[in-house]
């Protein structure tokens, strides 16, 4: 038997489409093959904007053997859908990145309530909206967010409230980095926010076992060679200049500088190495999946959680 | 419901995090990237490693 994984691929049609590149089908369909037996589930070749084409990609990967995840689209006729529906027991909704939540719950809301059996197993793409997450019965969902929030130097907190985390509620958005520009941003940021809500902050960080981190800064000139436990701090920009943070009077700094600034890490945690924060916000993930309801369940048309669209 | 971790495969920290935190049975990846010779390229160490 063939060592086969559960990995999921997409074919990044919208990215190939917002760069004018055009994916060839059938390099796409020889791709497949030649890694079949790695792939648990890959996705049809969308055609943006033209669900015909989509339908029909979907029959030509189909006459070649395969057995894609067919893609229906917002703001596409609704006979497509009905024509998966008809045939498939696994379908994926798309292109829901760009459009506002409360225009996404007047599409899905009618989907999920009139179109959709319970049976049928829906997949939301790059979908990260949490209300959107707890409103409707998805099957699987898939989000860049993990890695994208962590790369801003930001992790994910859960609301905690009775001495229980809680994940039906919007989570928090915490920026640890002492690199990240979003330290710009008032309420973003761990040090602004009050001394309580840091504490809450900071127990969450230690029940799942992370720290904070912290590291010292030291202005260098310009031979300087890095030591051991030291390295760069701030991105160098065409000109020489380095992007610079810091703290004066409990207030966080930016500016532009010339200077060469060495980090050296006193204490390895979230604000320092972003593999820790991609595990955390990973964690996270995985959490808000375990305080979700069991699928399949009817969707009600009615909130869920604490929110409202 | 299911959360499938998408991302680049760009970088060998994510498979060793995805390892770490037991998510390596749901990732998504891009046929599509900019190099597709690197997707191919990723998807086959990140196989070969797990054989």
């Amino acid at each position: 038997m063939k060592n086969k994984i559960s990995l999921f691929l997409d074919s990044g049609a919208f990215s190939a489409w917002s760069k004018k590149v055009r994916i060839d089908i059938q390099d796409y369909i020889s791709f497949i093959k030649e890694h079949e037996q790695y792939l648990d589930i890959y996705a049809n070749l969308d055609a943006i904007g033209n669900a015909k084409q989509t339908l029909e990609n979907q029959k030509i990967m189909e006459k070649a053997g395969l057995n894609p995840l067919p893609c229906f689209h917002y703001g596409e006729d609704i006979k497509y859908f009905q024509y998966y529906l008809d045939k498939y027991s696994y379908i994926a909704l798309g292109g829901m990145v760009p459009i506002m939540t409360k225009d996404l719950a007047k599409w899905l809301d009618p989907l999920f309530s009139n179109y959709i059996p319970t049976e049928i197993k829906i997949h939301g793409f790059g979908l990260t909206s949490l209300k959107l997450l707890l409103r409707y019965p998805w099957y699987s969902v898939d989000s860049t967010s993990w890695v994208m929030t962590s790369r801003m130097g930001s992790v994910y907190v859960p609301r905690y409230k009775q001495g229980k985390w809680i994940y039906d509620e919007d989570s928090w958005k915490v920026t640890v980095s002492n690199k990240s520009p979003s330290q710009k941003e008032a309420t973003k940021h761990f040090n602004t926010f009050s001394p309580k809500q840091q504490e809450v902050i900071l127990q969450y960080f230690h029940d799942k076992g992370y720290k904070l981190g912290k590291s010292e800064l030291k202005k260098v000139d310009e031979n300087y060679k890095l030591k051991e436990g030291e390295r760069w701090f701030g991105k160098q920009d065409a000109d020489g200049q380095r992007g610079i943070h810091g703290m004066k009077d409990g207030r966080v700094t930016f500016g532009w500088s010339k200077d060469k600034v060495v980090e050296i890490v006193i204490e390895s945690g979230l604000s320092n190495d972003y593999k820790q924060r991609d595990e955390l916000n990973i964690i996270y993930f995985l959490d808000l999946e375990k305080s979700m309801p069991e699928w399949p369940w009817a969707f009600k048309g009615k909130q869920v959680g604490g929110f409202e669209i | 419901m299911k959360i499938i971790l998408a991302t680049w495969l760009e970088e060998k920290s994510q498979e060793e995090v995805l390892n770490k935190t037991g998510a390596n049975n749901r990732l998504l990846s891009y046929y599509f990237l900019n190099k597709r010779e690197n997707v191919d390229k990723e998807i086959r160490d990140y196989m070969a490693k797990r054989k």
